[in-house]
């Protein structure tokens, strides 16, 4: 059939009903008896199908004989409808298949934004940061678990209401004004008391706009913040402290020096002998902690640290150390046990001294209640070990794990009060190992410590 | 030691500190008596009011600010005339010693004219006319 009579053909099935009877008498050209035992074939009524039967004979698509309808017997109306046939199936196939193909594809993509949802809910739900994301007029569409910890558990079963009937946050509820009103967003600083003492978080508020400009709501992200604050006043109690620790030392310069001027014609010999000797060894001290901190900075620059390396008495060092920290602190003695003359060490003696120095201003320290402190030295072939002994506070297991961090100091009540900026033994064991040595200490609660400190005796051959 | 001319109690975890204020202060006619830490010092005072003390801030164990909170509330303990001498110099520490209405405020290093200046004035032993001090 000439494709003409195809397009005549398809629009004599001008509508659904025609089409589908046409195409129920191209598979079935006698079937028809009347048109009454349709029914309600195909969900049509009796009397659209009477007329869509009266039209498709006036098409001479049908023909009625004896009140029975049939196919028309004219081969090439018949072949044609056949054709139709063939082609409106296989269209309606691969429009069934698309539509498959579709429902898919939805429900695939379904399944991704649901996956995407619950990932998205499962991460900022999991965030240590706070999300808290309200709409225009301010009412709570989200919050994560983090924001409840941090603005209260009413955020939880608050959704779709004002925000600022779940949130006492001033400074949240100004952000979000702010961001409302005027910018598009807001910074504040939040403060709470949590369990472990005050925290300290840093929220941005930001508008959800519309390419329009639109506003749609706010988002809030809280970032805790404490511990760079904990860092930043760590900081500054170094720095404090440091100034301070500078002081002592001047000050002790400084007013003997007044004393020996003001009472210069009335001093003998001896007293001004003895003044000029702690000015002396205060400018020694002073001399040390510049280093030490020096030091310290070079450690905390990821820079070698310099030593001066000669031949010295290990025994000499570790009476000076003891005679030091004595004329430092005449109340506490310190007990040596040294072997008898030279134990010939390369080192930097300074450095050493330093090392010496640190251990027992500790065990001073931490010995609060007295008991005895002994400078140790045991001779090796290889090397030397020097013991500083105390009958102090001791530490258990976990408080020693931290001894050698930097800022790091026991917490506990009976070192409140302990002076110190947690950089002694954090120096020390550079120090140590820039000779190619060991720092480690020993310890039993309430019984006391040991530190040791081995160096080699020749570092260069050591190393 | 002539206990007439007044009785100073110097309060300092540093004995080389306390030992050469000692010195100067016995060498003005006082008499002088020191404790190296907080508890001491409360010892001390309990022992025997001084006419002024120079007290650390920074000491082991008991503070110099808890030396002055622990003081007996008695008229003769709160009175003491306290000089605070230390290291610290921060508006926030000054600023506390006001509150504790402390008579002045020295930072290491310090001048011994003028701290020994300053405690004869206070102690009224001033021989000279007094041309600095309040009138």
């Amino acid at each position: 059939m000439p494709p003409e009579e195809q397009s005549l053909l398809a629009g004599k099935l001008d509508s659904m009903i025609k089409l589908d009877v046409a195409l129920f008498f191209a598979d079935n050209p006698d079937a028809m008896d009347s048109a009454a035992s349709l029914g309600t074939w195909a969900g049509y009524r009796e009397a659209e199908l009477e007329e869509a039967l009266a039209e498709l004979c006036r098409d001479r698509l049908l023909v009625r004989t004896g009140g029975v309808y049939h196919l028309t017997p004219d081969p090439d109306t018949r072949e044609a409808l056949a054709r139709f046939r063939d082609q409106y199936e296989q269209t309606r196939r691969s429009v069934e298949d698309i539509i498959a193909g579709l429902e898919r594809d939805r429900r695939r993509l379904a399944e991704r934004i649901e996956e995407l949802e619950i990932s998205t809910q499962a991460i900022v739900q999991g965030m240590g940061e706070g999300v808290v994301v309200v709409d225009a007029g301010l009412r709570l569409r989200y919050a994560n678990r983090a924001a409840a910890d941090i603005l209260g558990d009413a955020l939880v079963h608050g959704l779709g209401e004002p925000i600022d009937e779940l949130v006492e946050e001033g400074a949240l509820l100004d952000a979000l004004r702010e961001s409302r009103e005027f910018s598009g967003e807001g910074r504040r600083e939040i403060e709470t008391i949590g369990p472990t003492g005050p925290r300290y978080y840093l929220l941005h508020v930001n508008a959800i706009t519309t390419e329009e400009g639109d506003v749609h709501g706010h988002t809030c992200l809280l970032s805790d913040v404490t511990e760079l604050r904990e860092l930043d006043n760590l900081k500054s109690d170094l720095i404090s402290f440091v100034s301070h620790e500078l002081r002592n030392p001047l000050g002790a310069v400084k007013s003997y020096a007044d004393t020996l001027v003001i009472h210069a014609d009335r001093l003998d010999e001896a007293k001004k002998r003895e003044f000029a000797e702690v000015i002396s060894q205060e400018v020694d001290r002073l001399a040390r902690l510049i280093d030490a901190y020096l030091d310290i900075s070079r450690i905390e620059a990821g820079r070698a640290l310099e030593l001066v390396l000669r031949e010295v008495d290990a025994a000499g060092l570790a009476h000076r150390a003891a005679t030091i920290q004595t004329a430092a602190e005449a109340e506490r003695s310190i007990e040596t046990d040294v072997p008898e003359g030279p134990v010939t060490i390369t080192a930097d003696k300074d450095k050493v001294l330093q090392i010496l120095l640190n251990l027992l201003s500790n065990a001073v320290k931490y010995s609060p209640n007295g008991g005895s402190i002994t400078l140790r030295l045991v001779e090796l072939p290889d090397e030397v070990q020097y013991v500083v002994s105390d009958q102090g506070l001791g530490m258990d297991e976990n408080q020693m794990r931290g001894i050698f961090t930097p800022f790091y100091r026991v917490r506990r009540s009976e070192t409140r009060k302990v002076r110190g900026t947690g950089l002694g033994l954090y120096l020390s064991k550079h120090l140590a190992e820039a000779h190619g040595g060991r720092l480690w200490a020993e310890s039993v609660p309430g019984q006391g410590s040991d530190f040791h400190l081995a160096l080699p005796k020749c570092p260069d051959r050591e190393r | 030691m002539n206990d007439a001319r007044g009785h100073v109690l110097v309060v300092d975890d540093e004995k080389r500190t306390c030992d050469v204020i000692c010195f100067n202060v016995e060498a003005r006619g006082y008499s002088v008596d020191v404790a190296l830490d907080g508890d001491s010092a409360l010892r001390k005072v309990a022992a025997r009011i001084p006419d002024l003390m120079i007290l650390d801030i920074d000491m082991p164990r008991v503070s110099g600010w808890e030396v002055l909170d622990l003081l007996p509330g008695d008229e003769q303990m709160s009175r003491i005339p306290v000089v605070i001498l230390s290291g610290r110099d921060s508006p926030q520490d000054i600023a506390t010693g006001w509150n504790y209405e402390i008579l002045t405020y020295f930072t290491k290093p310090f001048d011994m004219s003028d701290l020994m200046g300053f405690i004869d004035r206070v102690l009224g032993n001033t021989d000279e006319c007094d041309e600095d001090g309040p009138e």
